[in-house]
């Protein structure tokens, strides 16, 4: 089986469901094949895990410039592309079932599962990709899905507006990624992941040339992984629909540049650069904590949450520790998912309504209750859900550096207490319809809505099962500091929003100061202003010409009156400007000869 | 008897085709018109192409009729440019002066064929002078209203025809032969052949569309029917590009004036940097969509620019193929124009709704504009990945840099219109004509055919810039 083959069923699923959106009587079917094309592609990929050695890998050759420059599709099947393999796997069918409930205009549907189905495509692309050719086909992808999902909206004012932000982010970071893929290849004459490790490594001293390289890398995978600063178009992103947020902006696609620094770790290590990724990392976990226990709209909330977790991976991979930033990598995404899906269920219930504030609790439905209790303590770190055992395992890693171990204990603290902030607030409303109305839409949740929930609970549960048969030895003393901190955090959100009515912790200026993101839009905003400055400026250039000709060319050139008048006098602009042009290729003729 | 075999052996059969579709096109003006008479022409069109793909396949080469040659190049582009031609022959089968236009189309050609197949200069000087010319006519020939962008287009064809014959006479006592290929005879002052490089960039930059030659560009393009639009930044432009080719670096690199850091190097460096800025910003704030993709198209060329600064193998072949990959997305995308233009459908928050509208134009709209862009897997990318590595192949990081800035700003102004067709708006469907329809397909394919296996054009444009460099 052909490594390629794992996508296929996708492309033709979301080709299937483009069709079948267009006729009138087909509509209905359109997010049936999708699902179908999903459930295919995971069927194949969950195959080639237990089967790995039926599968062909290696170098396509794709095309070959100048007769032997080649440019290779390589592909690999290491333990980490592994990794990503089951995570999308296991949730992409689960996010198309959850579609199926969640998305209920049937006009759209063909739209939304082509761009999904292509997303998920590219996903398993990027999971497999054993070089950056390969790699960078599967980011662009992921790129331009993700603003087409983002934007899905498009009728309604917010949606445009985050697409047009997270495309700035994402093209700002392509134009990073793609200027740092040439520079290695214009040193190391190859895209290939392996051998770039390998003769990067066999190198006594990295020169500059592949140092400024990687940190491109680094900071293009920082945009996609929405790390400061470039960490909010992700919360802008919540705008797109919730399964989109579940998959793409919390689980997948966000992980896309951890990806790729723990496949280029080992060289990243030998060029003396792992401190950009922990100094990045701890900053983003701060900013993103802090703004998660700010904000009051339910998405952002976890959204902001997943740019702490991205944080902490690469305050992981900045401590070298690997394995603890897959074990988080892995039990992140589920959690993350779950929560998402909760979130969505509870927006449903209550007409879209997005602020913890005015949504009414999903205590009336105790299944949704349950899973959402599941994923917040897996999130808190929390001993019998495997997030205990991701934060435990970057814990232990960091209790050689006093002050790193004593931030993420912090840390710990305070997930604990935004996400049961999360929990707690909606319980005491009734929420804007009335509870008989309410509890009605609750009971009415469609079941493709719930089971992937309950089924990604279960995994958060079983995960643990299988951390306790794999883990040998774990430091007693760190899991005790992260359930205290992460319980003490439980218990202030516990004391200020189950039992106080009036709470000083919403009404403190601290909270407001949170809830603006640290400024860092504003910042955003003055930087488009001045590039938006400068396009006019360049726009006015016409007029600047315009100018010139009546100063100067118009004396100095005699232009004849007779073709002046031609055109509305304008081709004498073109043809001063000519002049100009001319002018200075003579310039740079003596400037060169 | 010897005739009719000398006739059809395959050099001499291309002048007879367009001979032929001269005179044919000629007597076709004084009788009734009739629907076979395009198809004839169209066919004939595509016969051109595929002698000429023949002759690359059999990589036939020779001197023939004195000034001309055949080539790996000159019948790949040629080959190429034809059958652009005939897709904007098709577009405009419907149109209401179509005896004139197949008449002009025919002269295209021949232009086409003059230039590509160029030993001499002057071959390439009749030729950029016939399309020029023909297509001043065929804007002039759709009514009054048409007179100022065909004086436009007309002025500044002559300033570049101008500039070029004075470049031409800078080096004719060192190159009496005005080969393209023999070298200079003893006593070539360096400063003069240096000028008179600087004037045929001149000449060239006016009708390639670079930076600050290219002003005249939007306001013609704009200005004109939206189908000569589509010749004018399909074909006009490419081949004053294959004329660029020939000029700079088969002749000149004879002259020693080629190669990285040399003068023809350090020229396209900076017209190549201004241009694709200059093409890229102006074209983010356009409300006009032909507007948009005339300023587009301006930045491509910037792109093409950046391999004949780099000034390897990889970066011409690199140009070659971008030469024919842009041609055919922006066929196609300007077909979608002219014919949305006939609908009165001009601004971008017009395209609204296109997809519910037309869906075959949204969908093919959307893949054209993402190919210019450089998504992959579609032709753009392979084309500037590999300009773009042949700039950092010759150590012009800062090129590649400015080349990569510049192809993701263009996502900006293309995503914009792609949002925008892609709304939900109620209102009627159009119909596109076949032949548009058919145009838009052919490109369409293309474009994804060949950015899947970028291999079946890059083989031929290796065997291309082979001759070239």
């Amino acid at each position: 089986m052909d490594i390629l083959y794992l996508i296929l069923p996708l492309l033709i699923g979301g080709a299937a469901s483009l069709l079948l959106g267009i006729n009138e009587n087909g509509k209905r079917y359109s997010k049936y094949a999708a699902f179908a094309g999903a459930l295919g592609s995971s069927i194949l990929t969950l195959i080639a895990l237990a089967y790995p050695a039926m599968l062909q890998y290696g170098q396509i050759a794709w095309f070959t410039a100048s007769g032997s420059i080649s440019f290779p599709l390589s592909f690999s099947f290491g333990y980490i592309n592994q990794v990503l393999l089951i995570l999308v796997g296991i949730i992409s069918p689960l996010i198309f079932l959850y579609s199926i409930g969640y998305m209920d205009e049937p006009g759209e549907q063909g739209r939304y599962y082509v761009e999904l189905s292509l997303f998920a495509a590219s996903m398993i692309l990027l999971a497999v990709s054993g070089g950056f050719i390969t790699f960078f086909i599967a980011w662009e992808g992921l790129g331009i899905t993700s603003y087409l999902l983002i934007g899905f909206w498009m009728q309604k004012d917010a949606p445009p507006y985050a697409a047009r932000k997270a495309i700035t982010t994402i093209v700002i970071g392509d134009i990073m990624m793609l200027s740092g893929i040439l520079l290695i290849w214009a040193s190391l004459n190859t895209f290939n992941f392996a051998a770039i490790i390998s003769a990067i490594g066999a190198m006594a001293a990295v020169p500059i040339s592949i140092i400024v390289a990687l940190a491109l890398i680094i900071f293009g995978a920082f945009t996609k992984s929405a790390q400061f600063p470039f960490h909010e178009w992700l919360s802008d992103a919540m705008e797109g629909p919730t399964p989109v947020s579940a998959f793409l902006h919390s689980s997948t696609m966000v992980k896309a540049g951890v990806f790729v620094v723990i496949i280029l770790l080992p060289i990243i290590t030998h060029a003396n650069l792992l401190w950009v990724l922990l100094v990045f990392g701890i900053i983003t976990s701060i900013v993103g904590a802090f703004n998660a226990s700010g904000s009051t709209h339910l998405k952002k909330i976890l959204a902001y949450s997943t740019i702490e977790d991205l944080g902490l991976m690469f305050v992981a991979l900045g401590l070298n520790a690997v394995s603890a930033a897959v074990a988080f990598f892995i039990v992140q995404a589920i959690y993350k998912a779950l929560l998402f899906m909760n979130a969505g269920s509870i927006m449903k219930a209550n007409n879209d309504e997005v602020d913890i504030y005015q949504v009414s609790s999903f205590s009336r439905n105790r299944l949704l209750f349950a899973v959402g209790i599941i994923g917040a303590i897996s999130l808190a770190g929390i001993f019998p859900a495997s997030g205990f055992f991701g934060k435990l395992l970057i814990d232990s890693a960091a209790s050689s550096n006093a002050t790193v171990y004593i931030i993420l204990t912090v840390l710990d603290f305070v997930t604990g207490f935004y996400i049961f902030r999360w929990l707690f607030i909606p319980i005491g409303h009734i929420g804007k319809n009335g509870s008989a109305a309410i509890r009605a839409k609750y009971s009415a949740l469609s079941k493709a809505m719930l089971v992937p929930q309950v089924i990604l609970a279960a995994i958060a549960l079983l995960l643990t099962i299988l951390f306790l048969y794999a883990l040998t030895s774990v430091s007693i003393q760190a899991a005790v500091i992260l359930t205290a901190a992460s319980l003490f955090g439980i218990l202030s959100a516990y004391l200020l929003f189950r039992t106080s009515p009036n709470n000083l912790w919403e009404r403190s200026r601290s909270r407001e100061f949170l809830s603006k993101g640290f400024f860092v839009n504003k910042a955003y905003a003055y930087i488009a202003s001045g590039i938006a400055a400068i396009a006019i400026g360049i726009e006015s250039i016409d007029g600047a010409i315009n100018r010139l000709v009546y100063v100067g060319a118009e004396g100095i050139l005699r232009i004849g009156n007779s073709m002046r008048r031609t055109g509305n006098g304008i081709v004498n602009t073109y043809v001063a400007a000519l002049a100009i042009g001319l002018v200075l290729l003579i310039a740079i003729l003596v400037f060169v000869i | 008897m010897n005739v009719i075999p000398a006739m059809l052996s395959l050099h001499l059969a291309l002048p007879l085709i367009i001979a032929i579709s001269i005179i044919f096109c000629s007597l076709t003006l004084l009788t009734n018109e009739r629907k076979m008479y395009n198809a004839i022409e169209v066919a004939l069109f595509g016969i051109a192409a595929i002698i000429s793909f023949i002759m690359l396949w059999q990589s036939y080469s020779g001197i023939f009729l004195h000034i001309l040659q055949a080539n790996a190049f000159s019948e790949l582009l040629f080959g190429s440019l034809a059958f652009g031609a005939m897709l904007v022959l098709l577009l405009t089968v419907n149109a209401k002066q179509q005896k004139e236009m197949r008449l002009l189309m025919s002269l295209v050609l021949f232009g086409i064929f003059m230039v590509s197949f160029a030993y001499s200069v002057l071959a390439i000087i009749i030729g950029l002078e016939t399309v020029i010319i023909a297509t001043v006519f065929m804007i002039l020939s759709n009514g009054k209203r048409y007179i100022e962008p065909a004086m436009k287009l007309f002025i500044l064809g002559a300033i570049s025809t101008g500039l070029f014959v004075a470049a031409l006479a800078l080096l004719l006592p060192y190159n009496p032969s005005l080969s393209i290929t023999t070298s200079l005879t003893q006593g070539a002052g360096r400063f003069i052949i240096g000028l008179s490089l600087v004037l045929f960039a001149a000449a060239l930059a006016v009708e390639t569309g670079a930076f600050p030659f290219n002003l005249w560009i939007p306001d013609v393009y704009d200005g004109s029917p939206g189908n000569i639009t589509a010749l004018m930044a399909g074909i006009n432009k490419k081949v004053a590009f294959v004329a660029v080719l020939e000029i700079f670096i088969i002749m000149f690199s004879s002259y020693g004036m080629y190669g990285n850091g040399n003068l023809v190097s350090t020229v396209f460096f900076v017209l190549s940097i201004f241009t694709m800025f200059f093409g890229n910003l102006i074209a983010l704030i356009q409300k006009n969509v032909k507007k948009m993709f005339a300023y587009s198209s301006i930045s491509q060329a910037g792109y093409i620019f950046i391999g004949i600064s780099a000034a390897t193998k990889l970066g011409i072949e690199g140009s070659i193929f971008y030469i024919i990959a842009h041609m055919l997305m922006i066929i196609g995308a300007f077909s979608i124009v002219f014919w949305l233009e006939s609908n009165n459908i001009k601004n971008i928050d017009e395209y609204g709704g296109l997809k519910d509208r037309n869906p075959f134009a949204a969908v093919a709209l959307t893949i054209l504009m993402l190919s210019m862009a450089g998504i992959p897997p579609l032709i753009g990318f392979a084309g500037k990945f590999i300009l773009f590595s042949s700039a950092v192949y010759s150590n012009d990081i800062l090129l590649a840099v400015i080349g990569i800035i510049n192809s993701f700003i263009s996502i900006y102004y293309y995503a914009k219109v792609i949002n925008q067709m892609f709304q939900k708006r109620m209102s009627p469907r159009i119909q596109m004509p076949a032949n548009i329809a058919a145009v838009v397909a052919i490109c369409t394919i293309l474009v994804i055919i060949i950015g899947i296996y970028p291999q079946i054009l890059l083989g031929p444009s290796y065997l291309a810039a082979a001759y070239v460099i």
